[in-house]
């Protein structure tokens, strides 16, 4: 290798272009960072923010979100009621893929609820900022004002989903 | 030779817009989760790195073997007794099947510099068979990172540039990156946050 590409502080072009872009990649100027950023030149996930905003977006680019449009308005009709056992249906009428990620998603937001006094982020909160992401309304571009109306069933439906996992996992399974 | 705004360079500037954005779509394309059943994202990515392909048509095959099996258990054949012992025999292997599955999955990193693989062990569970590995993946890293012990999780919005830098890396295949992720790593950056 060609030591010369290498600069006082030991590192390279490619790092200095990504280090002023982001702060993914290595920035350290030791001489292990040196040789780390020689051995893994790629960019670095190193912010749960980040990495979180990734999981939302992924979620967002479904053509057709975990709660299915052909179950939309059973959801609605589950939050506004709050019935729990409309919503154990709901989640029993999915298709096997999205019921299993559903359950491994709630499993997952339930470990960052139990964190609350920390995080600050709640079953409703995590159902505020997750719920756009998972239920959908079919004639959303059709009909905004209708979503709009909907907002506050398909929180109560995701807080219920997140509230009472446990119980939803006995009866519904994984 | 064509001159600034003259019809010939317009052509010329909008077909790069077009090549921009034909590859912008594809990008989204590619990160973009199935239209219907998982199996499908699937056969839209490109090879990934991480042998995510394998271990999928590994997985999904077995859930099938395991639902045609599950369905041989619940409908016996006609003129069949189960108390015949030779059936016995044959359902021996199917009750004794283990809940879950032993998946092995090798991550090559840097294949042409370094030649290092990176074997992890993968337990995945019955009902676990379906989730997308990239989103296990997602989940993991978000908690190792700290998510859970962090202010306003999925509330805060983290930065933009990073998170498109991030999501381009995952769009190519390539899931090095969440599988890189370390506590370390993640501590030295909220120090330097603090500083």
């Amino acid at each position: 290798m060609n030591d010369t590409s290498w600069n006082q502080n030991g590192t390279n072009q490619h790092d200095r272009n990504l280090s002023t872009s982001s702060t993914l990649s290595s920035t350290s100027t030791s001489s292990t960072a040196h040789h780390r950023n020689r051995r893994h030149p790629k960019v670095h996930l190193r912010d749960a923010d980040v990495a979180a905003d990734v999981l939302k977006q992924w979620l967002r680019a479904m053509p057709e979100p975990l709660i299915s449009f052909d179950l939309y308005a059973c959801a609605i009709e589950a939050g506004n009621t709050k019935s729990l056992g409309k919503t154990m249906e709901v989640l029993k009428s999915l298709d096997t893929e999205r019921c299993q990620t559903i359950m491994y998603l709630l499993n997952f937001l339930c470990n960052i609820a139990k964190t609350e006094s920390i995080t600050k982020m709640g079953s409703q909160q995590l159902a505020i900022v997750i719920m756009p992401n998972i239920i959908k309304s079919p004639n959303l571009n059709e009909n905004p004002a209708l979503a709009i109306m909907n907002a506050n069933p398909e929180k109560e439906f995701v807080m219920m989903l997140i509230e009472h996992f446990d119980e939803i996992e006995k009866k519904v399974g994984r | 030779m064509a001159l600034y705004g003259t019809a010939e360079t317009s052509t010329l500037i909008s077909n790069d817009k077009k090549k921009q954005k034909a590859e912008k779509n594809k990008n989204e394309q590619i990160f973009a989760p199935p239209t219907s059943g998982w199996k499908v994202f699937d056969g839209a990515a490109p090879a990934p790195k991480v042998r995510e392909t394998l271990s999928s048509k590994r997985t999904s095959s077995m859930a099938s073997m395991a639902a045609a099996a599950a369905a041989s258990l619940r409908t016996p054949r006609a003129g069949e007794s189960n108390n015949n012992g030779n059936n016995d025999d044959v359902l021996q292997p199917l009750q004794t099947r283990p809940k879950s599955i032993h998946l092995k999955i090798s991550t090559a990193q840097n294949e042409k510099k370094t030649n290092n693989t990176i074997n992890t062990i993968t337990d995945v569970p019955d009902n676990e068979l379906f989730v997308p590995l990239l989103f296990k993946l997602m989940c993991r890293a978000v908690f190792e990172l700290g998510g859970h012990e962090q202010e306003g999780i999925f509330r805060k919005a983290g930065l933009k540039s990073h998170a498109e830098l991030i999501r381009s890396e995952i769009a190519k295949g390539d899931y090095t990156i969440l599988l890189n992720v370390s506590t370390v790593d993640a501590l030295r950056h909220h120090k330097r946050g603090r500083s």
